[in-house]
């Protein structure tokens, strides 16, 4: 009776320690983390990248727990990496990190080139906590992470994810010969300008002219339909970076208009306000109707309109001067209207051939 | 009954190790389990038919010319933890079947106010094709983003001149410069169009794409609805218009960068 009782002890033992040597190691098995992915900023060979790397915890990660991230495929993580170049979020909040684990800061260790190994301080890591792991550039909760990770060679990469917390997993990362595509392309240079006469805006062709009539000390001959002279109308375009600057000189500098017949008799061009005889000659650029170009200096301020008899003109030279611009940028249909004005003094000698000639120069910057 | 006793706990641990691995260059086949005391007992020139139970672990089951039986559990490569992303180019429309090599570029050429550069084979630019597989569980996204963000392309020697990037159609004449999807396909699982490239007119040479506008931050460009996808083929149109005021430069360029994340 008593060695049937012992048997049945032994085998009874026997049995329930196989059971238990069978189901141990099932309730030991880590429980696999979800939604596991390792987002990179680059996915080029031998490039450094920044990771991102998020998942959820079944177990949650207990205190004093470690969490073992370990990459493969030649990935190689910078040897002076530390926890200042690393971020940690638990449902989205960042925890501290330090070289060690204290009271509730983590500590985070680079363990070798391919392993990073975190160790929990205090405060357990929930069950079904997303937890969120930025690494580089990319980490600023307590600094700006300065150290990356340099990717491995071209093929599938993974990271093991491990440690005595319990749950373990494995993400795959592409790593490519290139992850960029280089686009190019070309503009090429641009840049028109044209010249029109007339009483009204309108297109002309050459020759351009403009013909003051006969000048009285009494009147002021000015572009427009009162005294029936021609404004001379300038358009541009142009695709110059640093846009368009027209100049306009003449040919007799500031004897303005000269006699053909008698050279020594003129009209000067001074700067000026238009008066009734006041000898004077002179540009002017009309403020109505300006559309994408700016009235350069010393054009710019001046009192112009068509019609006008006290216009404020400025001296013409033979080296020429600024007139008009598109500040400094391109330029579509650009528009300006000038006038020409011309007004004589008592002195001015009577001959019927005064002229002059001026001359349109459009430049663009490229 | 002692003997009893001890064969119990010793048929319990004695396959766990006494199993062998059997491997190919293809598979595995892990801890082959063993059916129970039986023998091969009929066979043919082509096929050997084996009787339910067999002693010897992991041993040879019924043979014949062309085939070789053996038990145990079919183990393949771990496929779950793969995911395979791929860039070409090419001006044909077949980025199906085009494999191209590192470095990627798309040349727009010259771009006039009359004549919008777009990708295809007429004007000779390349599309982008993407490759993308994965058995990731939940499946994988790829992003897109450039260097110069709504910039879009920037003079390289004047880098405050650009061909700005916006949401919005390409035409004659207007400034614009942006990516689209001509098409999408896969052989298993779904490759699909994502935010601002989702649904947009596009087509190649077409020069009236409706492009979407690029930025710094990645941004979704495909997806994969969650789940995995094999044979995944993506292709995108480069599309680029000019106006009268896009300031002239031979030097436009940008950088796009395109990043395939699986969640498993």
């Amino acid at each position: 009776m008593k060695s049937k009782k012992q048997l049945f002890r032994f085998v009874s033992g026997i049995t329930i320690l196989s059971l238990l040597i069978l189901v141990a190691p099932q309730a030991a098995m880590a429980a696999s983390v979800t939604a596991f992915k390792d987002t990179l900023s680059r996915e080029k060979a031998s490039t450094l990248a920044n990771h991102t790397i998020t998942f959820t915890t079944p177990t949650g990660i207990a205190a004093s727990a470690t969490l073992i991230l370990t990459f493969d495929n030649s990935t190689s993580i910078a040897a002076a990496l530390d926890f200042t170049d690393i971020d940690l979020a638990d449902d989205g909040v960042d925890v501290t990190l330090a070289a060690a684990p204290s009271g509730t800061t983590w500590g985070v260790v680079r363990t070798s080139a391919t392993v990073i190994t975190f160790t929990n301080g205090s405060a357990a890591v929930a069950a079904t906590s997303v937890v969120t792991i930025e690494i580089g550039t990319n980490a600023t909760s307590q600094s700006t992470g300065v150290r990356q990770i340099t990717n491995g060679t071209a093929g599938t990469t993974t990271l093991v994810l491990s440690g005595t917390f319990g749950d373990t997993g494995t993400a795959a990362m592409s790593i490519n010969d290139d992850d960029r595509v280089s686009i190019t392309a070309t503009v090429s240079q641009s840049i028109t300008f044209d010249l029109d006469t007339g009483v009204a805006d309108g297109e002309t062709t050459t020759p351009y002219s403009v013909a003051l009539g006969t000048i009285g000390t009494g009147d002021v001959e000015v572009s427009g339909t009162t005294d029936s002279v021609n404004m001379i109308i300038a358009e541009g375009d142009t695709n110059a970076s640093g846009g368009m600057v027209v100049t306009v000189s003449d040919t007799n500098g500031a004897n303005g208009m000269v006699s053909t017949s008698v050279p020594a008799d003129n009209i000067v061009s001074t700067t000026g306000t238009m008066a009734a005889g006041t000898e004077n000659y002179g540009l002017c650029v009309i403020t109505v109707g300006l559309v994408g170009f700016t009235i350069a200096a010393p054009y710019s301020g001046n009192t112009c309109a068509t019609n006008s008899n006290t216009n404020v003109i400025d001296a013409l030279t033979t080296a020429g001067e600024n007139i008009l611009n598109s500040g400094g940028a391109p330029v579509s249909a650009g528009h300006a209207e000038i006038a020409v004005n011309g007004a004589v003094a008592g002195t001015t000698q009577a001959h019927s051939d005064y002229t002059d000639t001026l001359t349109f120069i459009a430049t663009g910057t490229f | 009954m002692r003997r009893l006793a001890f064969l119990i706990p010793v048929l319990l641990f004695a396959f766990s190790t006494l199993a062998f691995d059997m491997t190919s260059t293809s598979f595995i086949v892990r801890d082959p389990i063993i059916g129970t005391f039986g023998e091969e007992w009929s066979t043919s020139t082509n096929y050997g038919l084996i009787s339910a139970g067999h002693t010897t672990l992991s041993d040879i089951g019924g043979t014949s010319t062309n085939f070789q039986i053996r038990y145990g559990f079919l183990y393949w490569e771990e496929s779950a933890s793969l995911i395979t992303f791929d860039i070409d180019t090419t001006a044909a429309d077949t980025c199906g079947v085009t494999e191209s090599a590192a470095p990627y570029t798309v040349s727009l050429g010259t771009i006039t106010t009359t004549d919008t550069r777009v990708s295809g084979a007429t004007d000779s630019v390349n599309h982008i094709c993407v490759d993308l597989e994965t058995r990731a569980a939940g499946g994988a996204v790829v992003t897109v983003a450039n260097a110069n963000g709504a910039n879009g392309l920037a003079s390289a020697s004047v880098p405050a001149d650009d061909i700005d990037s916006a949401d919005s159609a390409v035409a004659d004449g207007t400034e614009m410069y942006g990516l689209c999807i001509v098409s999408t396909s896969a052989t298993t699982g779904t490759l699909d169009d994502e935010g601002e490239y989702n649904a947009d007119t596009c087509a190649a040479n077409s020069e009236t794409n409706d492009t979407g506008s690029l930025s710094t931050s990645p941004e979704n460009i495909f997806d994969t609805n969650g789940l995995p996808v094999i044979g995944g083929r993506g292709q995108i149109s480069v599309n680029v218009s000019i106006s009268s005021t896009t300031p002239a430069h031979n030097d436009y360029a940008d950088a796009i960068t395109f990043i395939a994340t699986g969640t498993f």
